[in-house]
């Protein structure tokens, strides 16, 4: 019987193997006692011949699988050279699967999914890529089977290439004219050094001119394979069975070796301000300036990550440090409670994001003028922190907060792929996930203020001054 | 690593389970959703969905703007608007839910309001006697009234200020003449500066009673649990019935009426308005529904092909919501200028067509496949769940949102033809135009 795939658990489990017997049993007797975080059963992971990682996950509350594909090749992985090669990649890849999916009767319902405008969704986040789809349970075996098709197998195609030039012109053009897109970019340099991987995600249309099919084609052949993947499938039906789809759909992929330097590895950086200007901050009289400003956060399997979640709900909502504060809140001419339904708020918060390197940030719109006194007020509501650690009615608004974040973040199925994807991903290891909550209810006075001091010491600062 | 027995094993246990079923599964489970009714006439529905450990709440009254009063028109909404503000215990809901890190919404439509919230389930249960203060025991006063009569008058002004907005309020109120669907939702700056704290109390006494609630829920709880949880919150206010509807029924209508509106537009915007059924009729509904789903859906729909496809028109839509009355089909096209009157013609030739010819038996199941996916992916999250199953129980029973593909999925072509006959009729429609500005033309055309 050929070793087709074997359970994974990234670990202590790895080197138990009567643990792996009992989870296993456990599995097949449809019952758990391990911790339960927002989940209620630890899924099981399954590891491909080729390679490819298999998370299934059952969930009958509705009738569509969720599936998150992520490859694990960031923008540092890009090199110079090939800077926006990640996301050409991904816009070829949108033009075949709808290539491939529109018009083919066996995909009726999807195809039918497609035309009401859901159904398929491609990122291209800095530290991965990602596919992100919903599917009736009937056409999930075709949704896999055109998915490792084109992911995995076939050549880019000189007419998808033409169409990612085309799609990614337009986007040029929408990034360009959105200043808070470049001040994010500057934030990042600040955060993250003079890094390769530090570059926008968008590159412009003259620089994806210039790629040469076959340099593409190498990059492909390096970073999109099947080891270099992880497939999350949520859905109504037992996880064997969702695994058993994608056993048959994708274990055709070739076993190409996965390519090391993942997830990328940024030094940490002194605190620093990164300034540019931008001719899309005048319009006529009107004139405006974009700041972010903001902190390095620890990993998601750091033992420190609960309470940077605590601290970073300590900042936001109506009742957070950032609209409490009288100063800023003046600043921005903000009313009391921030902005009412409908109306846009100047004052973003930012984070923490599943990445390799999470960050807490605050953007702002404000005048030229008001750049120092609103900045000054920021560090003011992050001053606040100290105080309002040994606040107990604020520690505990907090914590809820930081409950409620990780299973609001699954209330859709496509959102609970993810959830779990971005997991397997970032925090190695089930028992992250699963002890998380009980984690966040324990965070102390003393662990938050040991995160302040870990992270708020280094501001990172992204401006942009109008033109 | 695994040894290769178990390997071997699982990879069996895998493979010989049966390959999945080619039909679709339910959408919404009759089967998972449980109900009850507490002595005080308050409806209790729950779907309990243990693998994720979230909770979407949702409190549905069985009262809209339908049931303004006379001159009244945007009281239910101001009512619902108010319901934020702080209650007796000093503190909003939204601010409690805000702080648990959840959020919640409210909306007022003609047949029913609607407030839903979402929390990490381990917070739910102590949100139940806020969320019972909030609907039955909420206390208002004239300041908190005249306050938020400003915030609405200043949305009423945002609507307006959009042709879409100001068009769907002309197109109802051309359209109806006798039903209270004719006013706007939000009401007039007239009838909503007109509004006092009395207004409110009386309408929130007679129309926030448990015999005209429903309790929802989608997530992760026990039913057992939030039964019990409801009695103890919800139970102990009186019982009590809302008053009896006694709206003025729309007399059928037999002539084409038309409107013409001079704007500061570049091009023209038309809207084409049909009496339609109501969920008393759930079979020509759902029909209505497959009308819809082939003038408006995918991009071989019928408008598309008849309109952007000729380039007789930049944008279509048709546009059909389910009432607890009879509502409206509606189709609206934004055309350029010279092209209105073949435009208008070629609306006039695809409603013509669904009168006088039946789908095929390919169309129809092509047509009930996109149905099937519209509706599957409308109700993937708790929220939608929940929306879903509270809409229906305001308008007719929550046990129809189960039922509802099934039923759409036995309607013939001959109904759906004879429905095209009964409401989609040659001179039975309404039609407002904005034409963009020219030497004056205002006023209706016969």
């Amino acid at each position: 019987m050929p070793d087709t795939y074997r359970l994974v658990f990234a670990g202590g489990a790895r080197n138990h193997p009567t643990c792996w017997l009992a989870v296993f049993l456990l599995l097949l007797l449809g019952t758990s006692t391990l911790a339960q975080p927002v989940t209620r059963v630890r899924p099981p992971l399954v590891q491909l011949s080729n390679g490819l990682k298999v998370l299934g996950y059952e969930d009958r509350s509705t009738s569509l699988v969720g599936v998150f594909l992520a490859l694990k090749v960031s923008a540092q992985a890009e090199g110079e050279e090939l800077r926006g090669a990640r996301d050409m990649i991904q816009e070829a890849f949108r033009f075949r699967l709808e290539q491939e999916l529109r018009g083919d009767p066996r995909y009726l319902d999807l195809t039918a999914a497609l035309l009401v405008g859901r159904g398929l969704s491609l990122g291209t986040e800095w530290d991965y890529l990602s596919v992100l789809s919903l599917c009736p349970r009937s056409e999930l075996r075709p949704l896999l089977q055109v998915m490792g098709k084109v992911i995995f197998r076939e050549p880019l195609t000189p007419e998808a290439l033409a169409a990612a030039r085309r799609a990614l012109g337009r986007q040029w053009l929408t990034y360009q004219s959105n200043p808070a897109e470049a001040t994010f970019y500057l934030f990042r340099r600040a955060l993250l050094g003079p890094d390769v991987g530090v570059q926008p995600v968008f590159a412009d249309p003259q620089r994806l001119d210039s790629f040469s099919p076959a340099a593409l084609e190498a990059f492909r052949a390096q970073y999109f394979v099947a080891a270099n993947a992880l497939l999350v499938l949520a859905g109504p039906d037992q996880p064997e069975q969702l695994v058993a789809e994608a056993v048959e759909a994708m274990v055709s992929a070739p076993r190409r070796p996965a390519p090391t330097g993942w997830p990328p590895h940024f030094s940490l950086q002194p605190g620093s301000v990164q300034i540019a200007t931008s001719p899309f901050l005048r319009r006529g009289e009107a004139v405006a300036a974009s700041l972010m400003v903001g902190f390095r956060l620890p990993p998601a399997g750091d033992e420190d990550y609960p309470a940077a979640l605590v601290l970073f709900e300590m900042l936001t909502g109506k009742q957070g440090l950032l609209l409490s504060n009288e100063k800023l809140r003046e600043a921005l001419a903000l009313p009391a409670g921030g902005c009412p339904p409908g109306v846009p708020s100047p004052l973003q918060v930012l984070g923490p994001l599943a990445s390799a390197v999470p960050y807490l940030a605050v953007h702002v719109q404000t005048t030229p003028e008001q750049v120092g006194v609103v900045h000054a007020a920021l560090r003011g509501a992050f001053g606040d922190l100290a105080r309002a650690a040994g606040d107990p009615g604020a520690v505990q608004r907090a914590k809820r907060r930081a409950l409620s974040a990780q299973a609001l973040a699954g209330l859709d199925q496509s959102g609970r792929a993810r959830r779990l994807g971005e997991w397997a991903l970032f925090a190695p290891g089930w028992q992250n996930l699963e002890s998380l909550p009980r984690r966040i209810q324990a965070v102390k006075t003393e662990d938050l203020a040991r995160v302040i001091k870990r992270c708020l010491a280094r501001e990172y600062v992204g401006l942009q001054m109008p033109e | 690593m695994l040894p290769r027995v178990l390997a071997s094993a699982v990879l069996l246990a895998c493979l010989a389970s049966p390959s999945p079923a080619a039909t679709p599964g339910p959408v919404l489970d009759l089967a998972r959703i449980q109900d009850q009714t507490l002595p005080n006439g308050l409806r209790v529905i729950v779907k309990s969905e243990p693998y994720w450990r979230a909770v979407v709440l949702g409190v549905v009254l069985r009262s809209g703007a339908k049931d303004d009063p006379e001159g009244k028109s945007g009281l239910a909404h101001l009512v619902e608007h108010l319901l934020f503000e702080p209650s007796q215990a000093g503190k909003s809901l939204s601010v409690e839910v805000e702080n648990l890190g959840g959020f919640v919404n409210a909306s007022t439509t003609a047949d029913f309001t609607q407030l839903t919230l979402a929390v990490a389930s381990q917070f739910a249960p102590d949100l139940l006697p806020r969320l019972a203060a909030t609907v039955f025991g909420a206390k208002f006063t004239a300041e908190q009234v005249e306050a938020e009569k400003t915030i609405i008058l200043r949305e009423i002004e945002d609507r307006e200020a959009t042709p879409l907005g100001r068009l769907d309020n002309l197109v109802w109120a051309l359209a109806f003449t006798r039903h209270p669907y004719r006013f706007p939702i939000t009401g007039t700056p007239e009838t909503v500066s007109r509004l006092t704290v009395e207004d409110v109390r009386q309408f929130y006494e007679q129309h926030y009673v448990p015999g005209n609630t429903a309790l929802l829920a989608v997530g992760d709880l026990d039913p057992t649990s939030l039964f019990a949880l409801s009695r103890q919150h919800f139970g102990s206010y009186a019982k009590k019935d809302r008053p009896p509807e006694n709206l003025l029924a729309e007399p059928e209508q037999t002539e084409p009426r038309t409107q013409v509106v001079p704007l500061p537009v570049g091009n023209t915007l038309i809207r084409y308005a049909w009496h339609a059924p109501g969920i008393a009729d759930r079979a020509a509904v759902c029909a209505m529904d497959l009308i819809y789903t082939a003038l408006d859906r995918g991009e071989t729909s019928l408008l598309n092909r008849a309109l952007e496809q000729k380039g007789l028109a930049l944008n279509s839509q048709a546009g059909f919501l389910t009432q607890k009355h009879p509502g409206l089909f509606l189709i609206t096209a934004v055309v350029r200028p010279d092209k209105e009157l073949p435009a208008r013609e070629a609306i006039l030739s695809v409603v013509r067509d669904l009168r006088e010819r039946q789908f095929s038996d390919e169309e129809l199941a092509y047509l009930k496949k996109l149905l099937y996916a519209d509706y599957a992916f409308a109700n993937q999250s708790y929220a939608d769940q929940v929306g879903s199953l509270a809409f229906y129980e305001a308008i007719d029973t929550y046990k129809f949102a189960c039922q509802y593909l099934a039923t759409a999925g036995a309607v013939t072509a001959e109904q759906i033809q004879e429905v095209a006959r009964k409401y989609l009729g040659e001179d039975r429609f309404t039609v407002v135009i904005f034409r963009p500005q020219t030497p004056p033309d205002e006023g209706r055309e016969a």
